[in-house]
């Protein structure tokens, strides 16, 4: 089970698309790029594809051989907690791929581009109800407790419970299974964010693991949604967690101290407050 | 409560536990001035942040508000000589008074301050954007930082001269806790701060600042204080070292 900093993360964004630009048809070739995007061991955390066709017009063939059997892996979910988004501006294969969510019910998100999944629509055949779910969702920041669903929509414990489900039972959601006493987390694929992570060398934390920045970002996050308690806890579990990079960090940091270097201070001070306030503020989420 | 008024970056630094802050609208638009200007560079320059500081330093608000009243935030009229004014409002949840408009009074021209306040309110203008929460945020990192290194000192002395006791001083905005336990030849520190808000790195600068020479191996998780539970609803967390 993740832990309760991991399980906090919003889902893994992978973008991929063709090599070629233009007209696709090859459904040979296709199926070899789809065989390489989705390891056969799957993933084991909540993780968002995006098949990138923008400036690529392919047929009808292989639209089928791309998209299909990915999205039915994903209903099924044979390769673990996998959502996928198909990115394009062209009008007939968006009509295509609705097509295909809807005649064969499969959960697939469209997209004009991968820098706009947090407007991606879902393709597939939602209930109005089921759309207002994830409407909702989406409103949260891509994720929520049963709780706070609960809470935002006023509804009972027991029916937030069935909202939420059934949108995940028909793969537009994933979930992350958390002790009772924390709650199971739901996640909306369209707040997913770059697995790659792409650190800014002119930033001031690029040279901090990409774990400890993934759990700093959580941690804030966490600051605006998370109960107390539950805070606190994560407080308990980053220190603990990631005690060998606090050592080796104290250390500079008493450096700093002993000689005085308020420039180096007010660096530190700085460090992550931008991306605490966009946190705070819901901004962070693509 | 922090140590003593006094100016840091963008902001003023209340006692109370409040700070004063400038919109970048109303620096840019209402005082012509730059977004980067300190309070002390901006209070030099302008009347009505000289008022400002003298007025809300020791209040968070106003006798008097922007008529029509109504809506959940109230703004609260600052006044300056016969015809400098200003509208501020008090941001609970930041712990900022903002000064969100200013502009000359000059009744029935059409220049006057008060058209100009309502009008902003009307379009939602007259509020911080999240640009001034951005920038909100890098002060307080920085503002934390630099009176960490001699206000974390201080505490740690007076908790020492009363040992037992619970010595709460706020550093930057940050309410910071100690208990010092002695037993015999050893001193046991306890410091318990609010996971709500801090920034793990800022943390950790409390905890050197506390003792320079000492590692972080040190410092032990601890579940409550000595002498109360953690406040568990603010996320309060607690660690502890012994120094001998």
């Amino acid at each position: 089970m993740a832990t309760f900093l991991e399980s906090h993360r919003l889902p893994r964004l992978f973008v991929r698309g063709p090599d070629t630009t233009g007209p696709l048809d090859d459904v040979v070739q296709i199926r070899r790029f789809r065989e390489d995007l989705v390891k056969p061991s799957g993933v084991t955390e909540p993780t968002v594809l995006v098949i990138n066709l923008e400036g690529r017009f392919p047929s009808a063939s292989v639209l089928v051989e791309l998209i299909m059997p990915l999205a039915q892996a994903a209903r099924a979910g044979t390769h673990g907690p996998l959502a996928v988004v198909v990115c394009t501006q062209e009008d007939a294969v968006r009509t295509v791929v609705r097509a295909l969510a809807q005649t064969h019910d499969l959960p697939i998100f469209l997209a004009d581009s991968p820098a706009e999944l947090g407007e991606a629509e879902a393709a597939g055949t939602l209930t109005p109800t089921e759309r207002e779910t994830l409407e909702v969702l989406h409103r949260l920041g891509g994720r929520a407790t049963i709780s706070a669903f609960a809470d935002t929509t006023g509804l009972e414990s027991n029916a937030a419970t069935n909202r939420l489900v059934n949108v995940l039972n028909k793969g537009f959601v994933q979930r992350v299974e958390r002790p009772r006493r924390q709650g199971h987390l739901y996640l909306d694929p369209r707040a997913a964010r770059p697995a790659e992570d792409p650190a800014d060398p002119t930033s001031g934390d690029y040279a901090v693991p990409e774990r400890v920045r993934s759990d700093v970002g959580a941690l804030a996050e966490m600051q605006v949604r998370e109960p107390g308690p539950l805070l606190a806890n994560a407080w308990h579990e980053f220190l603990t967690e990631h005690g060998d990079y606090l050592a080796a960090e104290h250390e500079k940091l008493a450096e700093l101290v002993k000689h005085q270097d308020s420039q180096g201070l007010a660096e530190v001070g700085r460090r992550y407050a931008k991306k605490q306030a966009r946190a705070r503020r819901g901004k962070d989420h693509q | 409560m922090p140590a003593k008024d006094q100016p840091h970056l963008r902001s003023f630094v209340c006692s109370l536990g409040h700070e004063l802050r400038v919109t970048g609208r109303c620096l840019s638009e209402d005082l012509g001035d730059s977004s980067g200007a300190s309070f002390d560079e901006l209070a030099n320059r302008h009347r009505i942040i000289r008022a400002f500081r003298r007025e809300r330093s020791s209040a968070t608000a106003g006798v008097d508000t922007l008529s029509p009243a109504g809506g959940e935030r109230t703004l609260t009229l600052l006044r300056h000589s016969n015809d400098w004014r200003g509208v501020t409002w008090f941001d609970q949840d930041a712990r900022v008074v903002w000064l969100c408009a200013c502009g000359r009074h000059r009744s029935g021209q059409p220049d006057d301050a008060f058209p100009h306040f309502r009008a902003l309110r009307l379009s939602s203008e007259i509020w911080p954007r999240d640009d001034d929460y951005e920038a909100l945020e890098a002060d307080r990192g920085e503002q934390f930082a630099a009176f960490v290194v001699t206000e974390a000192p201080q505490l740690l002395a007076r908790a020492r001269a009363a040992p037992d006791t619970e010595i709460v001083l706020v550093i930057g905005s940050e309410p910071v806790a100690i208990v010092v336990r002695v037993i015999e030849t050893l001193e046991e520190t306890f410091v318990a701060v609010s996971g709500l808000r801090l920034v793990p790195q800022l943390f950790q600068l409390l905890l050197v600042a506390l003792y320079p020479d000492r590692r972080f191996e040190d410092w032990r998780l601890e579940q409550r204080l000595p002498a109360r539970e953690l406040n568990r609803p603010l996320a309060e967390f607690c660690l502890s070292i012994v120094h001998g």
